[in-house]
């Protein structure tokens, strides 16, 4: 054995024993191993843990790379993206800068999409994908319906600058009403509606611009943050009633909703008017600020509105 | 041949493939899982039957316990630069064939260090090599291996149920472990392992 005269049958090793084997071997061996052949990527994923794997995919201009990351011992294997001319490349590298393996293409969507299909038959990871300032409208639909035809669980969705329709925008209230996190910061058109269903149930829910909402509508969420970064006048939200028609959802409901902050900035819309002639219990009351207490019907549950210009808060503290 | 209280001096006779006998000591023997599970406490009346394996391949996996009988606790696998040049010769000295054949009779036995340092160094020879370099030094299986090593598998768990089954059947009849034939306990014994190899796998 000190010296390999031909290669050996690694795979005829009982399973068991292949088991053993690659919990030795680091992830990026595993997945390189795995990349070998059809046949050699189709035996590790019948050798490796279920549900131990995540995948972090970034595509900013200052940072774009895919991250694979397990559960247990195994160190996360990173993916470096590179643009080189004709060519965008992911590359598996070790040290020296030596490219192990390299997904190429025309477009950054081609290695991805190869890169997403070998991941998705060897590891099966959930997701977590930002698309960032390099992404397009054409790259976002290129990647999110082949996610979604690998059967990929998304935890993470997050949009920062990216250029999407208003199709696409909506394609995602739809599709991602589930995940654990879905963040919203781009472009949307003044005329954009959209309205959720209950079960649009998304834990941590943040709008960059969110003219469009209907607060209401997502009491089923965790976690909301809304914001005004593109600077609308009037926001859907900044009004008397909308604050008002979530704060009476969440008294008669049995919703989840843990936290819900809305800025109208710079719209410095003076949101203590909401709780003028409402006939709730004033917690705290400044120049700049009002809160009140308000209690669910249905368990006794508290929570706290404060309201300041261009803020409102509903926080459930009880 | 044995005593249930053995001590280091008791000695085995080992049976393999080829009907040969030869002895090991009960120190080194009760490195075997397998071993331990099957007549550690009955003891054995006549020579162990490990029939599947030949007696160059049984010989070299007792010499590596022989050896390892006065060292510590086992406590998870030492890092291949961490091994002596006893253990460093032991494995250099094989050829390719004998560690395969090593591997799977430490598997079958159930001898955690040497099972865990074969595995170690098979991992080892893949590392820092690119996707290529691996094809070099591994055999990737033909769809048609593939599905005879299906095949065999699938063969076996029916082979290991029927038996089990048997197995099972006879146990009940037994009252004791102690009155069943060595042969009967080896085969009861492989079926457990059987089992819970295929429970493994299943996983």
């Amino acid at each position: 054995m000190s010296k390999v005269s031909k290669p050996l049958p690694l795979f005829r090793l009982p399973t068991l024993l292949l088991t053993k084997i690659i919990r030795y071997m680091d992830l990026q061996e595993i997945l390189l191993i795995s990349l070998a052949s059809k046949k050699s990527g189709f035996i590790m994923r019948s050798l490796l843990p279920r549900n131990w794997f995540n995948l972090k995919l970034l595509f900013y201009i200052k940072e774009t790379e895919i991250v694979l990351g397990a559960k247990g011992p195994w160190a996360p294997v990173r993916v470096k993206y590179e643009n080189g001319g004709d060519l965008f490349k992911l590359q598996i590298t070790q040290r020296l800068e030596n490219v192990f393996y390299q997904w190429a293409g025309p477009q950054l969507q081609d290695p991805v999409k190869l890169l997403l299909t070998h991941f998705a038959t060897v590891f099966n990871p959930t997701i977590s994908i930002y698309f960032g300032d390099i992404c397009n409208q054409e790259f976002v639909m290129d990647v999110l319906p082949l996610l979604k035809q690998l059967n990929l669980s998304v935890k993470v969705l997050k949009f920062w600058d990216a250029q999407i329709s208003p199709e696409t925008y909506k394609y995602v209230l739809d599709e991602y009403r589930e995940v654990s996190e879905l963040w919203l910061f781009c472009k949307i058109s003044s005329d954009f509606e959209y309205r959720a269903g209950p079960d649009f149930r998304v834990d941590n829910f943040r709008v960059g611009e969110g003219h469009w909402m209907h607060l209401e509508d997502f009491v089923n969420c965790k976690e909301v943050a809304v914001y005004n970064h593109h600077q609308h006048k009037q926001p859907k939200y900044a009004n008397l009633e909308e604050p008002r028609a979530l704060i009476r959802k969440w008294i008669e409901s049995e919703c989840q909703l843990e936290l819900f902050t809305v800025s109208s900035f710079p719209d410095k819309f003076d949101f203590r008017l909401v709780l003028q002639g409402q006939g709730l219990r004033t917690i705290e009351q400044t120049f700049s600020s009002h809160s009140v207490e308000i209690i669910r019907r249905s368990d006794g549950k508290k929570a706290l509105v404060t309201c300041k210009w261009g803020f409102f808060e509903l926080k459930v503290i009880d | 041949m044995t005593s249930p209280a053995s001590s280091s001096e008791v000695k085995y006779l080992i049976e393999s493939s080829e009907g040969n006998t030869f002895d090991v000591s009960g120190a080194a023997l009760r490195q075997s899982n397998t071993f331990n599970a099957m007549f550690l406490n009955i003891g054995a009346d006549g020579p162990i039957p490990f029939t599947d394996y030949n007696e160059a391949t049984l010989k070299k996996v007792f010499e590596y316990c022989e050896h390892s009988v006065n060292e510590e606790n086992y406590s998870g696998p030492k890092h291949q630069d961490d091994l002596s040049k006893w253990d460093l010769n032991f494995f250099n000295e094989m050829d390719q064939k004998m560690f395969i054949d090593v591997i799977n009779a430490s598997n079958f036995l159930d001898i955690e260090r040497l099972t865990s340092y074969c595995c170690e160094r098979i991992a080892r020879m893949l590392r820092g090599k690119n996707t290529q370099e691996m094809i070099k030094v591994i055999t990737l299986p033909t769809a048609e291996e593939l599905e005879a090593k299906q095949k065999v598998e699938e063969k076996k768990a029916a082979a290991a149920k029927k038996v089990a089954e048997k197995a099972a059947e006879t146990a009940e009849k037994t009252e004791t472990l102690e009155e069943l034939p060595v042969q009967q306990l080896v085969q009861t014994t492989r079926n457990k392992l059987t089992r819970k190899y295929l429970s493994f796998s299943n996983e």
